[in-house]
């Protein structure tokens, strides 16, 4: 299992949406994508939930983080 | 870890159409103030006037901020649109009626005016229709979200308060005083258009301007002082209260927007991205723009021995120009170069984002002819400005003709950004850069 990390924090968007979808592409099955964010991404979620990948996000601390992995289903 | 529910955007067509339509009340409101009559300078209640100024309050902001709800609420703020087919027709409706409106005004026909006013309640309440589940509670949820929540009361009581007037002038009920005007005004102006532009603030200052050191601190403070002043405020103007009443109430109902332009001036100084593109100036120059209202407001308040002149409808003018073009115009320009070519981007490019190149949103419009549209317009409303309080017709005519010209250049630019394809920027190669091996 692999992870592949990205610092999102401080770009405008949609450039943070782009760098996780580019991310993505190699993305093996237990690999996941873990992405420091500034705030939730609401609009990549429908582009990932189209793609077939899940994802969690984590708002609770001052850094929010995305992690993203593929379905499994 | 909490698991998020997907946000959904409206399709671009939905909202693209309240985005490009919304400058041709920027327009009217340019070219009425441009044949503006000596009346102008001289009663704030002067038909013309009060054309332009539904023209640029209805027919531009409220249309462009019609648009801007029905993207925001579903997509970011986690509400859902009731029907999106009533947001088709909410869009003719409100256009045929605001043109309307405007001519009806314009011409001093009380009774197409009255006609033309219940097209807008109609096109009110089909918005409300929508934007009461997209936006959601006033009691909870986010800022932006409370914020357009409460405002969408204020658009009840400032169209309500808005046909009485027209009723009392068809029927002769009652004087329409200009107390009255100043209450049904404000409901419009801080309670309808302020709350609005400060709560959007609260979601895209941050956003664009990349804010992360700095949290807003008031903004739930703010909202409910701004809410209740402008309430109050407004029912006590229509009793065409006395000097001293009329200066507490401009100080209290101005507090609310001026601390709010603290608030935002702390975030915009703690960004994180320096270099300022055209919604980071049109930031700065909108906060410039509210102090400015703030000022003019108070001596309007104080009335004929503050007003230039000793004709209070200068300084009244002035005021709205200030706070209509100037606070709330310039921050929708700003707004729009951002929010329409994102639209473009989340519509046309998303598919295709990480798996071939596709352009960012500054790839979408012209940052230079965004500058030149916000300075042409930011120069239109300083001009104006100046005709109301310097008293010169001309002057004001030539902000008017500014205004229109803003209002042409910002409507291709935006049918630009829609229409155009677009492309990813060619990657800059630095002189003697390795681009291949």
């Amino acid at each position: 299992m692999a992870t592949i990390q990205i610092d999102n924090r401080g770009l405008q968007p949609p450039e943070p949406m782009v760098r996780i979808l580019a991310a993505l592409g190699g993305l093996a099955v237990d690999d996941e994508v873990v992405a420091l964010m500034d705030r939730e991404p609401h609009l990549l979620y429908p582009e990932l939930e189209r793609r077939g990948y899940t994802w969690e996000f984590d708002g609770r601390d001052d850094a929010y983080v995305l992690t993203v992995r593929r379905s499994t289903a | 870890m909490t698991l998020a529910a997907p946000g959904r955007g409206p399709a671009l067509g939905l909202v693209a159409p309240f985005f490009l339509a919304a400058p041709a009340g920027l327009l009217a409101a340019g070219l009425i103030l441009t044949f503006s009559n000596g009346d102008t300078l001289l009663a704030i209640n002067a038909p013309r006037t009060v054309a332009a100024t539904h023209a640029a309050v209805i027919g531009w902001l409220t249309t462009a901020i019609f648009g801007a709800i029905y993207q925001l609420g579903p997509a970011v703020l986690g509400g859902r649109l009731a029907s999106t087919r009533l947001v088709r027709i909410h869009f003719a409706v409100h256009a045929g009626a605001v043109s309307t409106f405007v001519w009806a005004i314009w011409h001093w026909e009380v009774t197409v005016m009255a006609l033309a006013g219940l097209g807008l309640i109609a096109s009110f309440v089909l918005f409300l229709i929508n934007a009461v589940p997209a936006v959601g509670s006033p009691w909870r949820g986010s800022l932006p979200s409370r914020y357009l929540a409460v405002s969408l009361g204020f658009i009840v009581l400032a169209a309500g308060f808005g046909m009485t007037w027209v009723g009392a002038l068809e029927h002769l009920w009652f004087p329409v005083t200009m107390g009255r005007l100043s209450g049904h005004a404000h409901l419009g102006l801080v309670g309808w258009l302020g709350l609005t532009v400060m709560g959007i603030a609260y979601q895209l200052i941050p956003m664009f301007n990349v804010v992360q050191r700095k949290q807003p601190v008031a903004g739930g403070r703010i909202l409910a002082f701004t809410a209740l002043a402008t309430v109050g405020g407004a029912l006590v103007l229509m009793t065409d209260p006395g000097l001293w009443t009329r200066v507490v109430v401009a100080v209290v109902m101005t507090a609310g927007p001026a601390a709010w332009g603290v608030e935002m001036l702390r975030l915009m100084l703690a960004r994180s991205r320096r270099a300022l593109d055209v919604q980071g100036r049109a930031t700065f120059v909108s906060l410039g723009f509210l102090a400015v209202t703030i000022c003019l407001g108070l001596l309007a308040a104080i009335g004929e021995t503050a007003s230039p002149g000793g004709e209070p409808a200068r300084i009244l003018l002035a005021y709205g120009i200030a706070g209509v073009g100037g606070w709330a115009g310039v921050t929708l320009i700003g707004n729009s170069y951002k929010i329409l070519p994102f639209l473009v981007w989340y519509h046309r490019y998303r598919q295709f984002a990480g798996i071939r190149p596709v352009p960012v949103v500054a790839d979408i419009y012209s940052e230079g002819v965004a500058r030149a549209t916000l300075a042409v317009h930011a120069t239109a409303v300083v001009v104006a400005m100046a005709g109301a309080l310097l008293g010169e017709l001309d002057i004001l005519r030539t902000g008017g003709a500014l205004l229109a010209l803003g209002a042409v250049i910002h409507l291709f630019s935006l049918v630009h950004i829609v229409l155009a394809p677009h492309a990813p920027a060619p990657k800059r190669v630095r002189p003697g850069e390795v681009i291949a091996r």
